[in-house]
């Protein structure tokens, strides 16, 4: 059998990553949330748009119809909480003095925290 | 100044309207005799509206999955109220997909990322509290930016004018719309809300988002929106054309006694609502 090309039953899939989506590439396997529903069918038409929704939701790979092209490096984003720290002080620069805002900024600085440690 | 803005929007003949089915449901609803059969005939006059319905009754956001085949099904289990919201939440969905373009700073995708999710928090608030209709909440959530929407269509220049303002100095978007117009947003949207006729439990949270008052009706209903509004903002779900976080009012903060209120599990629910109302992700 060397020197044949793999054999698959099924469909041909392909892992990208949601910002690599375009126009019309159909979903080779459903997409779920982090809570077990199913967000996207199996046979899904892509669009572009709907790749940026998926992103916003969290999402950062999907199975797509279609041959590898290249292989795909894993990218993995992760935020310090140092970063995270400056990014949230910027955003509620202007509220310091409210004591409500200062007990929100901390609670969401711990909740994202926890979230993207996990 | 203001005057003309609401002048000009006013005469605009193609702002969106709702389907004349609202109007016939809630007239249906005032009616005590009403059987779920003459409101289910109402809705599926129109059959597009009627699936999406049953689509979003059917999914993880009303927690009945895949399994009410009909709208007199849907209505003999979820009630008169619930389905009349869902036929609103799928007519107001329906508006905000057929919104063209957004523009620089303003991006149709994250603003309605942070649509929902005020919606989603705006639920979550609501369960966390009692006492409120989450549904409703949602909706409330859900369209309290409306305004935003018809700025960026039907008036781009000044929209585009206020965008840059609010980044360049550093304000929030509703104070260099005031500064350099004389409305604001949600003026604007609470001008769409009470054209549609739109309960004022859902008009006021709209208009008074940025100046919550118990001096207005629906003080409650506008305090969990004017909340979940920040909290969406600090957790950058989405984005609504401004970078930064308006401070909580005081007298929210009172009435919603945030002091007492556990903030983890709450973003936990908030979370977990508005993975829920993933559904609409494939709306269109
Ligand atoms: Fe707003
Ligand atoms: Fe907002």
């Amino acid at each position: 059998m060397k020197g044949y090309p793999p054999f698959r039953i099924g469909t041909v899939m392909k892992k990208i990553p949601v910002d690599k989506i375009e126009d019309e590439m159909v979903l080779g396997r459903e997409v779920c949330g982090t809570g077990g529903n199913t967000l996207l069918t199996k046979g899904t038409i892509l669009s572009r748009a709907l790749g940026r929704r998926l992103q916003n939701w969290g999402i950062a790979s999907v199975y797509v119809e279609g041959e590898e092209e290249l292989p795909q490096e894993e990218s993995v984003v992760t935020v310090s909480p140092e970063e995270l720290m400056r990014h949230l002080s910027e955003k509620f620069a202007k509220t310091m003095n409210n004591p409500y805002m200062e007990k929100i900024l901390n609670a969401v600085y711990r909740y994202r925290l926890k979230k993207s440690g996990k | 100044m203001a005057l003309q803005i609401l002048q000009t929007i006013e005469n605009i003949s193609s702002i969106p309207t709702l389907p004349t089915v609202i109007e016939r449901l809630t007239r249906l609803l005032q009616n005590p005799k009403t059987s779920a059969e003459e409101v289910g005939k109402a809705i599926t006059t129109d059959q597009a509206l009627a699936s999406k319905v049953l689509k979003l009754v059917n999914s993880a956001f009303y927690g009945f999955p895949g399994r009410i085949s009909t709208i007199t099904h849907a209505i003999v289990i979820l009630g008169f109220s619930t389905v009349k919201n869902v036929v609103l939440t799928a007519s107001i969905f329906d508006i905000f997909r057929n919104k063209g373009e957004g523009m620089a700073g303003f991006d149709l995708e994250d603003f309605w990322l942070h649509s929902i999710a005020c919606g989603a928090a705006s639920a979550a608030i609501a369960k966390q509290i009692g006492g409120l209709e989450k549904e409703e909440c949602f909706i409330a959530g859900l369209i309290h930016d409306l305004g935003k929407l018809i700025l960026c269509q039907y008036l781009p220049d000044e929209f585009r004018s206020a965008l840059q303002h609010s980044a360049e100095n550093r304000q929030l978007l509703y104070e260099s719309e005031k500064k350099l117009f004389g409305s604001t947003h949600a003026e604007i949207g609470g001008y769409l809300t009470e054209r549609w006729n739109l309960p004022t439990n859902l008009q006021n949270p709209v208009k008074y988002h940025h100046q919550p008052s118990p001096a207005h009706d629906n003080h409650p209903m506008t305090a969990i929106v004017h909340c979940a509004d920040i909290l969406v903002r600090a957790l950058d779900y989405g984005n609504g054309g401004d970078a930064h976080i308006p401070s909580l009012s005081e007298q929210v903060g009172k009435s919603l006694d945030l002091d007492s209120i556990d903030l983890d599990a709450l973003l936990d629910s908030i979370h977990a609502e508005v993975e829920k109302a993933s559904v609409f992700i494939q709306w269109t």
